[in-house]
């Protein structure tokens, strides 16, 4: 009898489980066939529901043909990727700097300061957006690599989880390195970096993945092509090719590839990253 | 015991680490809260970036139109279905998949897909999906026998049509920030619970409930700021249609400062934002706070 329950139980625990990955997997699973599909098919198999519906007859590689020899897809994937990575390169020296710095040092203002870097950490990218515009154009960096790059390499939370990790580094370490003559850099670059590695590594992927996935900023502080990145570059495919959705869906996967990918390999350090920021409530 | 650099060198020392970042949040950052703290009250003319101070002006505009109105009930509507919506689900999937079970670690891993994928490809996607004659949604609706919707084109279910997307998109997210909570608890706790037979429902409640209490408040209150500040769903799926059913405040930002170049216009508008989801933030806080307080 209490056997049988149990089955039962597992039976519907397994069903609701089944039921949610399909309602979080299908609409990107619909999305990767359909970017397979000659325009004129996307949706003929749609109805009824069936296996077709999501497996294209024919596939073909039309979308991903023109997305990337006719228009140039992979230049806007290129402006990303390159934001991303300056982002995230000098990000990780500035950031792990400033949170070497609150950590190991006892220093006037250190207090107020580190509160002046909590404030930037509370209030939204959106919320500033138009100031933040003000000042960039001061520079005169609207539409260019500058926009995009150089407001986001200083980063609270980076400097918040880093400063976190920097702290746990025992004293007797940093003293004994100090009395063979190491200066403070010294100390910063060969035993603090190193021995921080998991967060350096959590708070890139995580600065990477922000960098990619950004799509405010860049649609307001770029305008010419060649500053497209490739949130930006979708949101215009949209409209553009709003009768061609073999070139909007190959678009679609091309620039969730990547994300994906790295997700699936580091896993482990992205939702780390993720359930870290909870732990502050 | 100072071995390295001596005086101004060690003085200069900690700000040298500190300087660049600070230089960067400053200019960046801290600049932009103050200036926009004041923006709303000059006229910005947007292509010279000259500015004159007109004081209440800008609010006294703002008030007077009906689409700030609609807007504010709009952003109200949309928030306060989407927060709890997203909050319940996430915690449920989260005691879901905190269990140990063949294949959990799977599941959890396509759970957080939607997380993964960024909210332009959400939004373009599920757009294809909602279309009324050819879209996935309405082909399930079909194949469960139900009639097709028209979702995105009728302003009656546009708001709900991207809310269903939103939370969507969120609630895997925020799972495991509350996967990460339950994980914190110790297992006596459970082990207790079973040794007294206490039924599984009431241990989630009278244990797990306030031992998650910190992690429900930072998740509330973190998921209410970033769903105040959600742009690209609407931007991309219904651009504030049809017929302003779906204009929320952070689309009207947009719209006055980018599109209708008001800086100083829509600067007044985020503000109102900011304040109004400071307010709403504190209220969270307190209520969450006394009802399980002990």
């Amino acid at each position: 009898m209490s056997a049988h329950r149990g089955v039962l139980r597992i039976a519907l625990l397994y069903g609701a489980l089944v039921a949610v990955a399909l309602a979080s997997a299908l609409p990107f699973l619909w999305a990767l066939g359909a970017s397979l599909r000659e325009n004129a098919a996307i949706f003929r198999d749609i109805r009824p529901l069936s296996l077709w519906t999501f497996v294209p007859r024919a596939p073909t590689l039309d979308g991903f043909a023109y997305i990337f020899g006719v228009d140039r897809f992979h230049r806007y994937m290129a402006n990303s990727l390159f934001v991303g990575l300056a982002v995230t390169g000098l990000g990780l020296l500035v950031n792990s700097l400033a949170g070497f710095g609150f950590a190991r040092f006892r220093f006037p203002g250190r207090e107020p300061l580190f509160v002046a870097v909590l404030v930037t950490f509370m209030v939204p990218l959106e919320i500033i957006v138009i100031p933040l515009y003000i000042v960039v154009r001061g520079f005169g960096w609207v539409d260019s690599y500058w926009a995009l790059i150089v407001p986001a390499v200083a980063d609270a939370f980076s400097i918040f989880l880093l400063r976190q990790f920097f702290q746990e580094i025992p004293q007797e370490l940093v003293d004994a390195a100090r009395i063979d003559g190491c200066g403070w850099f010294g100390i910063y670059w060969r035993i603090a970096l190193p021995l921080v590695k998991p967060a350096l590594v959590t708070a890139s992927l995580l600065a990477f993945i922000r960098q990619w996935d950004a799509f405010f900023w860049p649609l307001v502080a770029t305008s010419s092509p060649e500053y497209t990145v490739v949130q930006v570059a979708l949101s215009k495919y949209i409209t553009e090719f709003v009768t061609f959705w073999s070139y909007l869906l190959a678009a679609v996967v091309s620039a969730s590839a990547p994300v994906l990918v790295l997700y699936f390999l580091l896993q482990r350090y992205y939702v780390q990253g993720i359930s870290t920021t909870g732990l502050r409530g | 015991m100072a071995v390295i650099g001596k005086g101004a060198a060690r003085v200069a020392a900690p700000y040298l680490f500190i300087g660049p970042a600070l230089l960067g949040l400053a200019l960046f950052k801290l600049y932009p809260i103050g200036v926009g703290l004041t923006a709303s009250f000059f006229d910005y003319e947007a292509i010279s970036g000259r500015k004159s101070w007109i004081g209440l002006a800008n609010y006294r505009e703002l008030f007077a139109d009906p689409l700030f109105w609609r807007a504010c009930w709009n952003t109200f509507l949309f928030n306060a279905v989407v927060t709890p919506l997203q909050v319940a689900l996430a915690l449920a999937l989260a005691v879901l998949v905190n269990r140990r079970l063949p294949g959990i670690a799977v599941f959890r891993s396509i759970f957080f897909v939607p997380a993964v994928i960024s909210l332009v490809v959400a939004s373009i996607v599920w757009d294809l999906m909602y279309n009324p004659d050819s879209g996935l949604v309405n082909a399930v609706l079909a194949a469960m026998g139900l009639p097709p919707q028209p979702f995105l084109t009728s302003a009656r279910q546009a708001m709900g049509a991207v809310i269903a997307m939103v939370t969507w998109k969120g609630v895997g997210y925020w799972m495991v920030i509350f996967l990460a909570g339950l994980q914190a608890i110790p297992a006596v706790y459970r082990e207790a619970a079973v040794i007294d037979g206490a039924p599984a429902w009431s241990y989630f409640w009278r244990v797990t409930l306030p031992l998650l209490m910190r992690t429900i408040v930072f998740v509330v209150v973190a998921d209410t700021a970033i769903n105040f500040l959600l742009f690209a769903p609407i931007y991309i799926m219904t651009q504030g249609g049809p017929s302003d059913a779906t204009t929320v405040l952070m689309f009207e930002v947009y719209r006055n400062a980018f599109v209708y170049f008001r800086l100083g216009y829509a600067s007044a508008v985020s503000t109102i934002l900011l304040v109004v989801m400071l307010v709403v933030v504190f209220v969270q806080f307190r209520l969450l706070r006394a009802r399980f307080e002990y």
